[in-house]
């Protein structure tokens, strides 16, 4: 099963976020359309969109009111792939060239910028001051995460609590908020839209941890890049972290990074090895299953039920 | 800076300290030099504001809010398209990208928490068309003629402030100044000399700032046009 078979029965819905977000991004610089389009025709999971469409099954669904968090919030995670890109000098997302390499570096910073602008363009449809509070507060803080993330390259000695802050900021707050905002703006009860931003939380946890895994179990040709890349540009995950423990593999790694040549092969078995990749995914299924706890409260069958078959979809996931 | 003379200063400087408390990170500023907050755009912003009679709370949104838009603008205007040398140019690059982030970012939240959705909105359409015009700009500057280039570029410059004047239906003395200043520091800031335009422009400045009436107003604005004829000033030996 993959994720548009779990998503079934929300098709129309979706259908019309999509032609929202096409909308979006119309501009009267047809440049600037076309590199905003470029990444939007390559797909992509639209999972925060389907979070917000069934965070919203648990209040009064309107899907009036949806389409302006969901569209949002896509299009602010796509002005954050588009940047990314040229932070980490990508040339290929979702198998297409990027943005940067397809034009360059300042066409995509504009491009950026204009998206994230109609972002909020459209998520002030919205006048519920409340929606607003929380998604400036999350888009801040994802920055923070992200500067945080420069700050940490190559820091051996961070600890674990440094790693789950920033992936937290990193993915999981725009998941749990997708969730919250839907159940937000649909007028669920209290507890109902707390229980949708722990879930979504726990899942944005639990899908980078196990991002954080495949960047070492992974091909390169699922992966889109070579296995190991995430470490070798300095980014020490939880595998890593985990396979620290044992003091001489902590210290055959770093005196690989040392050497100025890593050799990545290497690397990785050691830390197969060293039972790192077990760890993680030990805690990975701890936050799932933490996921899956905090829908007792939902009352709609349908998204709790839909809820879970993402959340074994992640467990599940392989690339 | 100028704003040390001004009447309004303490007003002034606070906002200036909001902005660098609210959104300048130490780890960027570390490797980064932030962009040169646009003082002219506040103070004129400012003194226009003051001068409609709304509250000084609302005021202040406006002038924070724009700081922390133009600032994101200019960071990402510092990105190239160079291939980097080092770690550290690398590095640098990285934290301009997400420091201009972070600051568009910062505006959104700063409006939030003051619970102004409406101008929100207002801003992102207004950084929006900036975007589209400086695409323009970048991709067909070898194209258009230098004046059309020029024209563009104080377009570019022009759209936040003259979009305050909009929003209020400003009268059109106060579009006057601002397009006369924007020609001059244009003028100055290309490098290129003293000529006839220039001086007729400064002439200009001159008698739009006398039409304003208000002494004090009169004040503010003269800070400027000083700042501007001393940019040519010749001393003899």
């Amino acid at each position: 099963m993959n994720l548009m078979d779990i998503y079934q029965e929300l098709k129309d819905d979706i259908h019309v976020i999509e032609q929202e977000l096409f909308r979006s991004i119309d501009s009267h610089y047809p440049l600037i359309e076309e590199a905003a389009s470029h990444l939007l025709k390559a797909g992509g999971k639209r999972i925060r969109p389907v979070f917000v469409l069934l965070g919203g099954k648990s209040g009064v669904y309107d899907i009036e009111r949806l389409k302006h968090v969901a569209v949002a919030l896509e299009l602010i995670h796509m002005a954050t792939l588009v940047h990314d890109d040229v932070i980490d000098d990508a040339e290929t997302r979702r198998g297409k060239p990027t943005v940067k390499a397809k034009w360059d570096n300042r066409v995509a910073m504009y491009t950026g910028d204009f998206i994230f602008a109609q972002a909020l363009s459209r998520i002030t449809r919205l006048s519920d001051p409340r929606v607003h509070q929380i998604l400036s507060k999350a888009i801040v803080d994802m920055c923070v995460g992200e500067i945080e993330q420069i700050q940490a390259l190559y820091q051996w000695n961070q600890s674990l609590k440094t790693y789950f802050m920033r992936i937290k900021r990193k993915t999981a707050l725009l998941m749990a908020i997708s969730c919250q905002l839907g159940g937000l703006v649909c007028n669920a009860p209290e507890p109902v839209v707390r229980a949708l931003y722990r879930y979504g939380y726990y899942v944005g946890m639990a899908f980078q941890i196990t991002d954080d895994i495949l960047d070492f179990t992974g091909s390169e040709k699922q992966l889109g890049k070579p296995a190991g890349s995430d470490l070798r540009q300095g980014n020490i995950t939880l595998p890593v972290l985990a396979s620290f423990r044992n003091p001489a593999i902590r210290d055959a790694i770093i005196n690989e990074f040392k050497s100025g040549s890593p050799d990545m092969p290497k690397i990785i078995n050691l830390i197969k090895q060293s039972g790192g990749i077990h760890v993680a995914k030990t805690i990975a299924q701890r936050y799932l299953e933490k996921a899956r706890r905090s829908l007792e409260d939902l009352q709609s069958v349908y998204s709790k039920k839909t809820f879970i078959q993402i959340t074994d979809f992640i467990e599940q996931r392989t690339y | 800076m100028i704003l040390r003379d001004s009447v309004y200063r303490d007003e002034l400087e606070s906002m200036l300290k909001e902005v660098e408390q609210r959104a300048y990170h130490p780890y960027v500023q570390r490797y980064v030099r932030y962009p040169d907050i646009n003082l002219f755009q506040l103070h004129f912003l400012f003194l226009f504001l003051h001068q409609t009679g709304i509250s000084s709370a609302l005021r202040r949104h406006y002038c924070i809010s724009q700081m922390l838009i133009q600032l994101g603008l200019d960071s990402h205007d510092h990105v190239d398209n160079q291939k980097v040398s080092s770690d550290d140019s690398l590095k640098q690059r990285q934290l301009t990208i997400l420091s201009g982030d972070h600051f568009s970012g910062h505006y959104y939240h700063y409006l939030a928490e003051h619970g102004e959705v409406e101008l929100i909105h207002k801003w992102a359409c207004v950084v929006k068309t900036i975007n589209e015009d400086k695409t323009r700009l970048y991709m067909e500057h070898d194209l258009l003629s230098q004046e059309d280039v020029l024209c563009l570029k104080r377009q570019i410059k022009r759209r936040i402030p003259e979009s305050v004047l909009n929003w209020f239906d400003a009268p059109d003395l106060w579009y006057a100044i601002l397009e006369t200043f924007v020609c001059l520091s244009t003028h100055v800031e290309e490098g290129f000399p003293p000529d006839e335009t220039f001086e007729s422009n400064v002439e200009r400045l001159k008698e739009l700032i006398d039409r304003l009436g208000d002494r004090t107003l009169k004040g503010e604005f003269t800070l400027w046009l000083d700042k501007i004829e001393q940019a040519y000033l010749v001393i003899e030996p």
